[in-house]
């Protein structure tokens, strides 16, 4: 089907890639995004970015059929600039304390819990978007071995900082929420904070790596973050 | 400063919402009855973003420890000043430690109190709108106290005195667009959607409109996706939900319909166990 334009409203328009997530080349997303918003800046007040597609929300007064008639399918390829984003190394404590259920994803996949860290740790994810919740990333790149379908009971209350299960998608809670994915762990970073520009820790497009660490290393990031001293690690790919 | 003596239910503070943050999870916010909230600035001379007490049925009480000028629109609220009734179509002066009580809504669902000069609250990435883990609070609660202007400070502005609020309409015909996955419907169940009553249900609130009907229409999900306040989405259970100001900024269900400026106005104004019907735009 190809590239899709419509109306989204009165003051938005949604660009649909028709592809499936696996299959779509993410970064054209981005660099359209980045294009659109630099070509732009007097018509787009904002934009989101999901799986597969690119909501433009304009200022008041623009008309979307205006754009839809000025948009150029040919942008969507000419626009395909390389970015630099950073791999980011996360802490994750995936102790019992924190990761009440580890046992169900283990057996569920039939392998045990230091399999289950092994896994969940040893791989690079992509911020597809940030959703759900503020700061909240969208990841892709889950181990197959992994996967387990959402608690048939969702929790009215979940912890900051809590990394889950959800079917074939790994995410971290970023602030207290209800929630039904299984949760294997707690990271005692930060992921959300008014005080920051950008405000989200995770932006899309940016790769991350979670770390396994102990309950003691985990109080004492902890204790670095709410002092404002903790340096997120950089991914050195050698 | 207004002290809060009794919170009412689901009251606020909110302006015209937080623009510019959704490409990171934030929702936009704002007064679910725009038309209200500005129909209120407006009477006292308040720019158009001044924050204002959005409240619900039952309203709050307020106690004002210095003079004030305000204005009450949106549902029809009973207003009483130190246990006097007031008519609340018009700018009304609130004397020191007075008592301002909203109390039923006889019609419509939220009613705003707006207050020359604004209310001051924190602003959170441009906006004032209360919302969970972003502003400080997320609902007003007893004991809660909202700062304003003293009223000598905003003297050059000039309040609408004798003006009075346009009447408050309600009207149960909802405006909507074809939304993004409305041509996934067949002919059969584009025509059930506007052929039949949706009531309005109680679980409603500032995140989400549920519409509970008799027609038996169902999608599959969709590859999550952009959502903004007044989009229509359909589950795959059947159910038919409107997303209002707090709605999330993605989401993984069908957008069968957009709602229109007019329709999202005149939908926030239906009360629960009352009926709507969309209408094509």
């Amino acid at each position: 089907m190809g590239l899709k334009i419509q109306k989204f409203g009165n003051l938005a328009v949604l660009i649909d890639w028709n592809l499936e997530i696996g299959e779509i080349d993410f970064t054209s997303i981005l660099s359209l995004e980045s294009y659109l918003l630099n070509t732009y800046p007097d018509t787009i007040l904002e934009t989101v970015v999901a799986y597969t597609s690119l909501a433009v929300y304009f200022k008041e007064g623009v008309k979307p059929d205006d754009f839809i008639e000025r948009f150029d399918m040919r942008q969507v390829s000419d626009c395909a600039e390389e970015k630099e984003y950073n791999t980011w190394l996360i802490p994750v404590c995936y102790s019992n304390e924190f990761a009440p259920d580890i046992s169900i994803v283990a057996k569920h996949n039939k392998i045990s819990e230091s399999e289950v860290i092994q896994l969940h740790a040893s791989r690079e994810y992509l911020v597809r978007f940030i959703g759900f919740l503020p700061g909240f990333p969208y990841l892709s790149g889950l181990d197959h071995r992994l996967f387990t379908p959402r608690l048939s009971q969702p929790r009215r209350f979940i912890e900051s900082g809590s990394v889950g299960i959800g079917g074939e998608q790994t995410g971290i809670y970023t602030m207290e929420s209800p929630g039904g994915w299984n949760i294997i762990g707690r990271s005692p970073l930060q992921f959300f904070n008014v005080m920051h520009d950008p405000p989200s820790l995770l932006v899309p497009g940016d790769r991350i790596q979670f770390k396994s660490i102990d309950p003691h290393e985990y109080i004492t990031v902890l204790q670095q973050v709410v002092e404002g001293t903790y340096e997120l690690e950089k991914v050195r790919h050698d | 400063m207004i002290e809060v003596h009794h919170p009412g239910i689901y009251s606020s503070v909110q302006d015209l919402g937080r623009y510019g943050s959704r490409r990171y999870g934030v929702p936009l916010s704002g007064v679910m009855d725009r038309t209200s909230a500005l129909n209120a600035n407006a009477l006292l001379g308040n720019e158009e973003a001044a924050a204002v007490l959005e409240f619900a049925n039952p309203g709050p009480k307020l106690f004002f420890n210095k003079p004030a000028i305000i204005a009450i629109a949106g549902a029809a609220f009973q207003v009483r000043i130190n246990g006097e009734p007031i008519s609340t179509d018009q700018p009304v002066l609130v004397e020191t430690n007075s008592i301002v009580e909203l109390g039923r809504a006889s019609e419509g669902v939220w009613g705003y109190l707006a207050v020359m000069g604004g209310i001051f609250s924190e602003s959170v990435l441009g906006s004032k709108s209360f919302y969970y883990g972003i502003t400080k609070f997320s609902r007003i609660t007893k004991g809660h106290i909202l700062e304003i202007a003293t009223l000598s400070e905003s003297s050059s502005q000039e309040v609408n005195w004798g003006k009075k609020l346009p009447e408050f309409n309600i009207n149960p015909v909802i405006e909507v667009w074809p939304g993004p996955e409305y041509e996934h419907l067949s002919e059969y169940q584009k025509l059930a959607l506007f052929d039949n009553e949706l009531t309005v249900s109680p679980q409603s609130n500032r995140m989400a409109t549920l519409l509970s009907s008799e027609l038996s229409i169902t999608t599959s999900e969709i590859t999550t996706s952009a959502v903004q306040p007044g989009t229509v989405q359909l589950t795959p259970s059947g159910k038919i939900m409107a997303l209002m100001r707090d709605a999330q900024t993605t989401g993984g269900y069908s957008r069968i319909l957009q709602l229109s400026d007019d329709g999202f106005t005149n939908l926030t104004r239906i009360q629960p166990g009352e009926s709507i019907r969309f209408r094509l735009k």
